[in-house]
């Protein structure tokens, strides 16, 4: 609870956390497929993604990625560190939820 | 100096993604990556005090130009401003108002001189000599109509980045060798003087820091055409056979940038040539940088440091 001290204000996102804890397991796995499903809509790309798609196959661009990892960072508060930003760790949706895991660590 | 951390952590985002695929490439969508750029890492949320569109009447159609006013300490006086007449970069193929307002905003901010950003055409629909016979066009305007603009007339520098810096170049040179309008100095960053691309910084810096080299050859054939010749000094300012007798240069190069060496053998070449010229390389960084200043802190104090460089080199 010390979060919703400290903020002040409850915003959707830590109800999520506050009220659903059985679900928050899966939630960065969601959150990052909306972050890049609406940079897929941006770029006129509709298409559902599956966990382990490989994200370059899907449509994402250089600018998308820039945009993908700042986005992600903000998403979760987080600095991906400069040895994170690589091919492989932002492969698929699954390699990112690995990652920001790890970044966030237990909580 | 090493890359810059903030820098490099911008060239490793973009290099998740599959290069470019130039075959796949369009001037439509190398623009609007450029915006998108702007956008995603460029200096946002800049306030001006005014922001003026305009659309000049020049003999190829109505060209648009944006007028940045800056803001003043209170108490400033503000009826003649130093002005810097800036035409934006993007190989010629892109760039725009738009991707380049929060560069202009922040040179405005900083250097205290009303900024004119130039719409001038774009290859392919306009290839060279377009872009230059905007910018002799652009130049001659701003200088007859200073007074309207605000500006005061002996205290306006023309300026531009990347293959804009070139622009701004040109313009110095024709206006030497046609009685054109004398601007006050030049403020060229990193500017391209040399298109043939052959120094050791293009080998260098060519492939992996910010310039994709099959992005570059592709924009240049756009830019260039089928005709025209890479040493004309109208592409190729350095390759000019006369550089003497041309307005003060403030010149910018970055040190992990294909442009550099160009940008650098430019103020050398100026200055054997008796101009004087203040040359500054921004160590650690990659071209484009002044673009990138959200995202990266010392291309955020680089501007600053242009604009203040400007702002005395204009003091009256």
């Amino acid at each position: 609870m010390l979060g919703y001290h400290w903020l002040g204000a409850r915003t959707d996102r830590h109800t999520d956390i506050l009220y659903m804890p059985e679900l928050s397991e899966d939630l960065p796995q969601h959150r990052i497929i909306r972050l890049i499903e609406g940079l897929l809509a941006e770029r006129s790309i509709e298409r559902r993604l599956n966990p382990n798609d490989d994200l370059r196959e899907a449509g994402l661009s250089s600018l998308d990625m820039v945009s993908l990892v700042l986005s992600v960072e903000a998403e979760f508060d987080i600095i991906v560190p400069e040895v994170s930003i690589t091919p492989a760790q932002f492969r698929s949706v699954s390699a990112i939820s690995e990652l920001v895991g790890a970044l966030l660590g237990p909580r | 100096m090493p890359l810059n951390s903030q820098a490099k952590r911008l060239l490793d985002m973009l290099a998740v993604a599959h290069p470019v695929d130039v075959a796949q490439l369009t001037p439509a969508k190398l623009r609007d990556d450029m915006l998108r750029l702007a956008r995603l890492v460029g200096v946002r949320n800049v306030m001006v005090a005014a922001v003026e569109d305009r659309s000049i009447a020049a003999p190829q159609g109505p060209m648009r130009i944006r007028v940045y006013s800056p803001r003043l300490p209170p108490g400033a006086s503000s009826d003649r401003h130093p002005g810097l007449l800036y035409f934006h970069g993007g190989m010629g193929v892109s760039g725009s108002l738009e991707s380049y307002d929060g560069l202009c905003r922040t040179l405005a901010n900083e250097s205290g001189c009303r900024v004119i950003s130039v719409d001038y055409r774009l290859a392919p629909e306009h290839p060279f000599p377009s872009a230059v016979d905007d910018a002799w066009f652009a130049g001659q305007w701003v200088a007859q109509h200073a007074e309207e603009l605000g500006l005061d007339r002996d205290r306006i520098a023309i300026g531009g980045d990347s293959a804009g810096g070139t622009l701004a170049a040109v313009f110095c040179q024709l206006a030497r060798e046609h009685g054109g309008p004398q601007f006050r100095l030049q403020l060229l960053l990193c500017p391209v003087t040399d298109l043939r691309a052959r120094s050791a910084s293009h080998r260098h810096y060519g492939s992996g820091y910010s310039v994709d080299p099959g992005v570059f050859d592709w924009a240049r054939k756009l830019y260039c055409g089928p005709e025209a010749d890479l040493t004309d000094p109208r592409i190729s300012p350095l390759l000019a056979a006369d550089l003497t007798n041309l307005p003060p240069a403030l010149i910018h190069t970055a040190e992990f940038d294909p442009m550099h060496d160009e940008g650098e053998a430019y103020a050398r070449a100026l200055e054997r040539s008796g101009v004087t010229v203040r040359y500054s390389c921004h160590e650690g960084m990659i071209h484009n940088f002044y673009c990138m200043a959200g995202v990266i802190a010392q291309g955020k104090a680089a501007i600053a440091a242009v604009g203040a460089e400007l702002r005395g080199a204009l003091a009256a």
